[in-house]
């Protein structure tokens, strides 16, 4: 065996997925080729360290709790939920009057009060018709909420008073740990802000309705970075697998309002928000370390040439290889910075419905809607009733034999108690 | 498992505190696996949410097809390299920054000997594993830090199983030239 081949070999060898002739072949190399016996050591070392590298690391406390806190927060409207049954029929019939009526609050809430925030409540419930009232709620305030990630300043819109207000804190700050003062004022470049936007949707056509997507992406100029399509087409025609595509792209910061209302003109918003980070704070300190990394690269530059031994050659030479790292690394940063503040990154979910929940419908088209959805709602209740009539065969035979031998024995003592009596 | 089972039908249905039990026992392997893509603590965080997030808004395309785990971990694997690949536009590869600052990659056929003091070896290897290409460092977290088969690594990555292995073995040769480049700059240093 050559050593080459051993190489090739040896991840095999070390999961133990070669036959015993190889392993015989590779065990009697090793025997006679320190190097190559050397190279098996280091690799088992290797893989056992990597095996054990996480030994230690648990997730940080409040993980999971944290993302069931976002997700009630952003909680979409699924489709259709259905309880989880465990009677029979009279459930079935319950859950259906109960949709009914609240479907029936839902429409007369939305010709009492004003249009939109009762239109999404009113979408909020025929669609979590099922689930619990609080539902509705906490999803209409999703819509249009502006957030500011914990960790940053808010970061309003860029006006001249709160932006001052911004440098004010800043000042406020470096004065607190005494560093460098840092100018009171909007540096040269002016504010950076990273804006995120977070669109949710329906479609009912969803082909057609993902082109008209995506050239709207490119005709602003953006394009996708990420494109994740779940479901089937096959499926979609039986209502069974609907297609769900959760997208991420980035637009022009500038168009990048322009970009969500057309977006939204395209399916049917069901939640929409768009989050702003101001990272001007940390970019003028990351420039400030640019330039200063960058002075001194020059002083050591100068030094170079009056360098006299070859020890300090090196020193230097060591010396300005750190500094171009860190210059690297703080020019790296601001690009990081830049691209993200120029381009705003958009996610896009996307659900596929059979009958989406139209934004703003005619009283003609809600009637039709509502009616199709309680026709469905009852002919799903029927089903439902007569599938879990039948699942209940067992329970319902089991049932009549046991009270049937209970009422059987009841008789017999009854019998023999009046038998008693009469003698 | 009969209670992941109930407990997913559940979460399907929309019940979020079923798919709260259906995480839990996968949140630390979740993080991992995010540690390990990203390389530090607080966007481990972010993407183990966001992984979990997008489990949520998907969980109705999750069929049964697979494992739940195995699913999880595609999601995870997903949502990092997504990010990864997002943040790339911005920034150099890391590699490349390396070899322009006169880092070569080392011949294997010389072999210093590799750092032995453990705290040490591991510091190294996080930093080397986050320094390979994020594909290859997906599969190599997979197999050798998180152990699984290579048949599981396929389906999470979505890839065939050949595709798998060659990507981890040349993986595990980057990793090893990361590792000797760094105790052979680190002798230089000393000397």
């Amino acid at each position: 065996m050559k050593c080459e081949t051993f190489e090739n070999y040896l991840d095999g060898y070390l999961d133990g997925s070669l036959s015993e002739l190889e392993q015989q072949a590779m065990q009697e190399h090793m025997q006679n080729c320190p190097g190559c016996r050397k190279r098996y050591e280091e690799q088992r070392l290797l893989l056992e360290e990597l095996r054990h590298l996480d030994d230690g690391v648990r997730a940080p406390e409040g993980l999971v709790a944290g993302t069931m806190e976002r997700i009630r927060r952003e909680r979409q409207p699924r489709r259709r939920t259905r309880p989880y049954w465990i009677g029979g029929g009279i459930a079935a019939a319950l859950c259906l009057t109960l949709a009914l009526g609240t479907f029936l609050g839902g429409a007369m809430n939305a010709t009492s009060s004003a249009p939109k925030t009762s239109l999404m409540n009113m979408a909020a419930t025929t669609e979590m018709g099922w689930d619990s009232a609080g539902g509705g709620e906490s999803y209409a305030q999703t819509e249009e909420t502006v957030e500011a990630p914990a960790e940053a300043p808010a970061a309003p819109a860029p006006n001249a008073a709160l932006a001052a207000m911004d440098a004010g804190a800043a000042a406020d700050d470096a004065a607190a740990d005494g560093t460098a003062a840092r100018s009171a004022e909007t540096p040269e470049y002016g504010l950076k802000i990273i804006r995120e936007a977070t669109i949710q949707m329906q479609t009912e056509n969803y082909s057609e309705d993902m082109a008209a997507l995506e050239e709207l992406v490119t005709s602003m100029g953006g394009f996708i970075t990420s494109r994740e399509e779940w479901g089937s087409e096959q499926s979609a025609e039986t209502g069974e697998n609907p297609r769900t595509l959760s997208l991420t792209l980035r637009i022009p910061s500038d168009q990048l309002d322009a970009f969500v209302e057309q977006a939204k003109q395209v399916g049917i918003v069901t939640a929409s928000s768009i989050s702003e980070t101001d990272v001007t704070d940390q970019y003028t300190d990351t420039d400030r370390r640019l330039q200063a990394y960058q002075k001194q690269y020059d002083r050591v530059l100068e030094m170079m040439d009056r360098a006299t031994t070859v020890e300090e050659l090196i020193q230097i030479e060591s010396e300005l290889s750190r500094l171009e790292m860190e210059i690297e690394s703080c020019q790296g940063t601001l690009n990081y910075w830049d691209a993200r503040v120029n381009y705003s990154t958009v996610y896009i979910y996307v659900d596929e419905v059979r009958r989406a929940i139209s934004a703003n419908p005619s009283l003609g088209e809600r009637m039709r809607t509502a009616l199709a959805n309680s026709w469905d709602d009852f002919t799903q209740g029927c089903q439902d009733l007569v599938v879990n009539l039948y699942a209940a065969i067992p329970y319902i035979v089991v049932w009549i034999v046991v009270l049937a031998a209970a009422g059987g024995i009841a008789v017999l003592i009854v019998r023999k108690v009046r038998k008693g009596r009469r003698k | 498992m009969e209670f992941d089972m109930l407990n997913l039908k559940r979460a399907v249905r929309g019940d979020e505190r079923a798919f709260e039990a259906l995480i839990e026992p996968y949140a630390d392997a979740t993080y991992r696996l995010c540690l390990r893509m990203m390389g530090n603590e607080q966007d481990a965080a972010d993407m183990a949410q966001e992984a979990f997030l997008r489990a949520w808004r998907s969980l109705s395309s999750y069929k049964g097809q697979s494992r739940f785990s195995t699913w999880l971990y595609r999601v995870t694997s997903n949502v990092c390299l997504d990010e990864l690949r997002r943040r790339r536009r911005g920034e150099t590869e890391s590699m490349q920054a390396l070899e322009e600052n006169g880092f070569e990659p080392v011949d294997p056929a010389e072999t210093p000997e590799m750092a032995l003091d453990r705290a040490e070896l591991r510091r190294d290897l996080a930093e080397a594993i986050s320094q390979l290409g994020s594909e290859q460092r997906a599969a190599l977290i997979l197999r050798d830090v998180q152990g699984l088969p290579y048949e599981e690594i396929a389906q999470i990555l979505d890839l065939n199983l050949n595709t798998v292995k060659s990507r981890i073995s040349r993986a595990r040769s980057a990793l090893r030239e990361i590792l000797l480049g760094k105790t052979e700059l680190s002798a230089k240093k000393r000397v």
